[in-house]
This record gives structure tokens, C-alpha cells and sequence, in this order.
């Protein structure tokens, strides 16, 4: 075997192992004690001042649930999102951890990805606003407009707004399958930029209004990490700006008032149809769609409750409405994190990574992987048969 | 031209690579597969923590490879001295000339044992062939159309093996490998497998001899 190793410096090599023995939540004790070393040593190791031996590095990275050629590969980039999120509320819940650990996990491969590849992410993000004293609702409008002229959006409804955001701002948005209870997370750090993680398993209505939201969070409060769960009570100012920025970005009051408008023209009483067109037009739930009738006094107060309490308004009643084929409670997104695997299929292609650095890189299984590089290679025969010529 | 399989008397003894093993735990039939070719099978603890951690909980085939283990039809084995060192190796320098845990191991333990690795991932395949000269190297076809394994099973078992791996699993099928397969799970059957496309595409059944 004649392949040249090029090894990291122990210095390198130990600030990796603490990253990741800290985003794996272990204190040096218990690292120690599974590597079967003394405290002082592990702690030696981290600091460079001792090399790790193999076994030991073995020992290592399995407690810590990272893969030996993930620590060692020079291109390697260690990212510390999860300690952040640690510091939050939230301290101790493992749904919330493993969320942060994903998200932590897929912005690493993105950036490694990267590096392997030498592309630079570009991003374009708008100017970051602080809160300011009085009401945050008002400001939050009054931002989230100005985000939509910044854009060049006018007053219409955002089409995709998770293509928007990758493409168009350059945040790294990534959409996984979560606990329920989370909706997204949002992170922000100046090396790797902004980076959401949306649940995968929400509807498409629900994961909207947590980017919505997480957009909120981007523009004023970009340097506080942030775990979304839409179905808890928040009454933080920054919840109640992120919320009303969310709001007001998908849904702006002018273009919800002309809309009602013309929807409404002729009829005596607003009706279960009247909200499902213009939650289908604003690609909104129902009810965020009647919230924001009710926030801007072109509906009652209590209409929600009201429909709440007479059997709601269901997704029966809306496939009627809609029809089938433009009715989505779809909670497959493939437009999501498209960037990531783009970069990882290419990187496939030109043999730089295996399908094992793939699956590992992605945290995707297998088949999952193979289906992304059977679909990718389908493409390009495609493309191959559209310009071959005929003899 | 006829494929024949590139396991022979030769293989005494067979290490599985994650990407095979993935591949054979979908056909349904692994544990006669396995049991025909009469040969003793081997995997590292890499590739079983690398199945475990890709398959989601309570998935069938984890199930199965637990089985397969207690039965012995697999005997997992740890890298130690040399072969652990080779390891180490295989996992570091630039990502491009470094391999994920499951497959360094595999290539690892084949090297220094002296036994065939059965392998389908191709830049592992390609660095072994760089770095390992003397090292026997198959495929999962190569498996499923050894001899002993299709006398066990019989055509259709056989045959409908093959398809699940290819329609579950994705399996990967070199172009000399690719008649033989289609000839197989049957022509109607080529468009069902993804992973058969991009020769499926570019061979018309016409010119599909058998």
C-alpha cells in the first residue's frame, strides 16, 4: 500500500474532537472513560499536546457518533451550532437536540462540500434591523414591506419562498423530518452564514409560515439561534416580530385587502369558500389566513373561534373547493435544501466523495442516496438524448 | 458475450461492504444467498453501525441482519493491528483520496487477511485497485450469479432476489453485468429498476439476445 497520509496537526486534530464531543454533549470525564484514558489526557489530546492513538480515536468517535474519516478528512470543517442552541430555554429536550444536531450536521456537509468542490456560497442578505422600542407588530409591517420592495417582489404572493430564500438571499435552508413539536430552527453564524431547518413532516402551509417566520428572526434578531415551535405560546417581543413578520411578508395587508375584495364583491356573508381560495392564494393554512382577516379589521375578532367551534374548515371542504389537483397537503418538498445535494451529486460524479461519505454527509440512508444519484444520472441522459444528433 | 460470475474457487473467504450488504438484505433471500455460497462471510462493526445508522428504527432489514448474525450466517469482525492501522490510512488525507468508515474497513480487513472484498461502491473500487493490487474484488452480481447460489435457489427465487434489490435498494450493475441481468428479472421488468436506466435506455430489447 503506498498512498501518502496527510495528517493533521494534533493542535488540528484535538480542536476536532472537542467540537465534536461537545456537540455530542459529553463531558471530557465520560470521553475519557470510553476511550479508556485518563481525563488529563483527553484533555491533552484536545489541546494538541499529545497526539491521539488509533485506538483511541476509534473509541472517541464512536461515543461521539461521528465517523473516524469525518474527523480525519483535511477538508473536514467543524461547525459548533449545537452548543448555542444548549444555551437556549430549551436546555435538555433531545428532540430539540437532535433538531440542532441535524441542522449542525448538514451545514457542515454543505460547507465541506464546498471546499472539496471550490465554490464559494454567494449570499446577498438585506441590512439587519434592530427592535426598537414601542409596538413591534407596527414595525414588523412596516420591515417586512420594505424586505418585499428589497426583493423586488411588489405586492403579490410569494411563490416559493424556500427557493426565494436559497436562491435569491443565499440562506442555507435544509428540510428534515423533525418531532412535531419543532417547526424550525434558525442559526446564524458569520463564517457559514444564515441557516434554517425546517420540518419536513409539517404541511406545506405550516412549513411556509415557520420560514415566514424564520425570516422574521433573520432580519431582526440575526445572531440569537432559535428553535421555532408554532404551537407554543411565545409572548416574547422577538416571538411577537418574528410572528407579525412571517405575517406580513406572506400575506401584505394591501394585497390581502384587494384580494378579499374582489373575492367578497356580491356576496352578504364571508364564507368557508372565501378563506380557502385566499389561503390558496397566499399558500397559507386557513387559519393564519383568518388571523390576519381579523388583524386587519376586515373580518370580526373571534372568527377563528367561531369556525372553531362549528367543525372548522376542513380538508374535505377544501379539496371541494380547490379540486384536487391544486389541493396539496403534501409534505414532500424536494425543492428544499436542493443546493446540498446538487453539491454532493456532483462531487459523486467527479469521484471525490463515495457513496458512504455521501450517505454519512447528507444523513441519509442508502437507498435514499441512490435515488438522488439515479435521478441525477436520468436527468443527464435526458439531456444527453436532447442534443445527440441524428446519423 | 456471456457474463459469468467473478467469484471462484479462488475467494475462500468474503468480506461484505456496506453497499453490497444493503443490496442483499433487500433481495429477502440473504440468508441463502449467503448459505450457498459455502464460503465464510464477514463484515466489520463499521458497516453494521453504518447499516444501523441509515436504516430507521423497527426497518425489517435491521431485523434481519440481527438474525443473520445470530445465526452466524455473517460473523462481524473488529479491525486490530495492521489492518486497523490500514484503516486509518484509507480514512485520512484529502476527501477525495479518503474512503467513509464502512468502506476503508471493508478494503482494511480484506487486505490484511487475505480475503475477497465484495464490493459495488466505485471510488472505493478505484482505490483499491490503486493501492491493492493483489486484492480480489466483487460485486453483488457477482454474488447472485455464482453458481452455487443459483443451483440453491432456482431461477425464479433467483430472479425475483435480483429484482428487489434492484427496485429496493437501488443496486448498481456494471454494463458487462447488465444482459445478464436483464435476461433475468425480464426485459418488462428493466424499466421497473432505476438503477438499470441509464442501459435500458441505450439498448433496445431487440438487441437483447436469449
Amino acid at each position: 500500500m503506498t498512498k501518502l497520509t496527510h495528517e493533521l496537526s494534533p493542535a488540528e486534530l484535538g480542536e476536532r474532537l472537542k467540537v465534536a464531543r461537545e456537540t455530542a454533549n459529553v463531558t471530557q470525564d465520560a470521553g475519557a472513560k470510553a476511550a479508556g484514558i485518563a481525563r488529563t489526557t483527553l484533555v491533552a489530546i484536545e489541546k494538541g499536546q499529545r497526539s491521539a492513538r488509533i485506538d483511541e480515536l476509534q473509541a472517541l468517535s464512536r461515543y461521539y457518533n461521528v465517523s473516524v474519516n469525518s474527523l480525519l478528512r483535511r477538508e473536514s470543517v467543524h461547525v459548533d451550532l449545537v452548543p448555542r442552541f444548549r444555551s437556549l430555554s430549551e436546555t435538555g429536550d433531545a428532540s430539540i437536540e437532535q433538531a440542532a444536531r441535524m441542522l449542525n450536521d448538514l451545514v457542515r456537509a454543505e460547507v465541506e462540500l464546498e471546499n472539496i468542490l471550490g465554490v464559494q456560497r454567494t449570499h446577498n442578505y438585506p441590512p439587519e434591523k434592530s427592535i426598537l422600542p414601542g409596538d413591534v407588530r407596527t414595525q414588523a409591517e412596516h420591515d417586512a414591506q420594505n424586505f418585499r420592495n428589497w426583493l423586488g417582489l411588489g405586492e403579490g404572493p410569494v411563490q416559493n419562498l424556500f427557493a426565494l430564500m436559497e436562491l435569491q438571499l443565499g440562506v442555507r435552508v435544509y428540510s428534515r423530518k423533525l418531532d412535531p413539536k419543532v417547526s424550525g430552527l434558525f442559526a446564524y453564524d458569520d463564517v457559514v452564514g444564515a441557516c434554517i431547518l425546517i420540518n419536513s413532516s409539517h404541511r406545506k402551509d405550516r412549513r411556509i409560515q415557520t420560514g415566514g417566520h424564520e425570516l422574521g428572526h433573520f432580519t431582526a434578531t440575526r445572531r440569537q439561534p432559535e428553535v421555532y415551535q408554532d404551537e407554543k405560546y411565545e409572548n416574547s417581543r422577538e416571538e411577537r416580530y418574528a410572528n407579525a413578520f412571517g405575517r406580513a411578508f406572506l400575506t401584505p395587508a394591501r394585497a390581502v385587502m384587494e384580494k378579499f375584495k374582489e373575492l367578497t364583491t356580491g356576496s352578504s356573508h364571508l364564507t368557508r369558500r372565501h378563506i380557502i381560495l385566499l389561503a390558496h392564494f397566499f399558500s397559507v393554512s386557513r387559519q393564519a389566513m383568518v388571523m390576519r382577516l381579523e388583524n386587519l379589521g376586515l373580518t370580526k375578532k373571534g372568527t377563528w373561534d367561531w369556525f372553531k367551534d362549528n367543525g372548522g374548515i376542513t380538508d374535505e371542504q377544501a379539496r371541494q373547493v380547490l379540486g384536487s389537483a391544486a389541493y396539496d397537503t403534501s409534505s414532500i418538498d424536494t425543492a428544499q435544501s436542493s443546493r446540498l445535494f446538487l453539491l454532493a451529486i456532483d462531487a459523486w460524479k467527479k469521484d471525490l466523495i463515495s457513496e458512504g461519505q455521501m450517505s454519512e454527509m447528507l444523513k441519509l440512508g442508502r437507498a435514499q442516496v441512490r435515488e438522488l444519484l439515479d435521478e441525477a444520472e436520468a436527468e443527464e441522459d435526458e439531456a444527453d438524448d436532447l442534443f445527440k444528433l441524428p446519423h | 458475450m456471456t457474463f459469468s460470475s467473478c467469484l471462484t474457487d479462488k475467494d475462500t473467504e468474503l468480506v461484505l461492504d456496506s453497499s453490497v450488504l444493503i443490496n442483499l438484505l433487500a433481495t429477502g433471500h440473504s440468508t441463502s444467498i449467503l448459505k450457498a455460497l459455502a464460503v465464510p462471510v464477514v463484515v466489520t462493526d463499521s458497516v453494521i453501525r453504518e447499516i444501523e445508522l441509515g436504516a430507521a428504527n423497527g426497518r425489517p432489514e435491521l431485523e434481519l441482519l440481527k438474525k443473520m448474525i445470530g445465526d452466524q450466517v455473517l460473523n462481524v469482525r473488529e479491525l486490530e493491528g495492521h489492518a486497523l492501522a490500514t484503516f486509518f490510512e484509507l480514512v485520512s488525507g484529502s476527501a477525495s483520496e479518503s474512503l467513509g468508515d464502512g468502506e476503508a474497513a471493508t478494503l482494511s480487513f480484506a487486505h490484511v487477511n487475505g480475503c475477497s472484498a465484495a464490493i459495488d461502491e466505485k471510488k472505493a473500487t478505484r482505490l483499491a485497485t490503486n493501492l491493492f493490487e493483489s486484492m480480489r474484488l466483487i460485486t453483488t452480481i457477482d454474488i447472485l450469479a455464482h453458481d452455487t447460489v443459483r443451483t440453491s435457489l432456482g431461477e425464479a427465487i433467483l430472479a425475483n432476489a435480483t429484482f428487489q434489490a434492484l427496485r429496493l435498494a437501488r443496486m448498481q450493475v456494471r454494463e458487462h453485468q447488465f444482459d445478464w441481468v436483464a435476461r433475468l428479472i425480464g426485459s418488462e421488468n428493466v424499466e421497473a429498476c432505476s438503477s438499470l436506466g441509464r442501459f435500458a435506455r441505450r439498448t433496445r430489447p431487440e438487441n437483447l439476445s436469449g
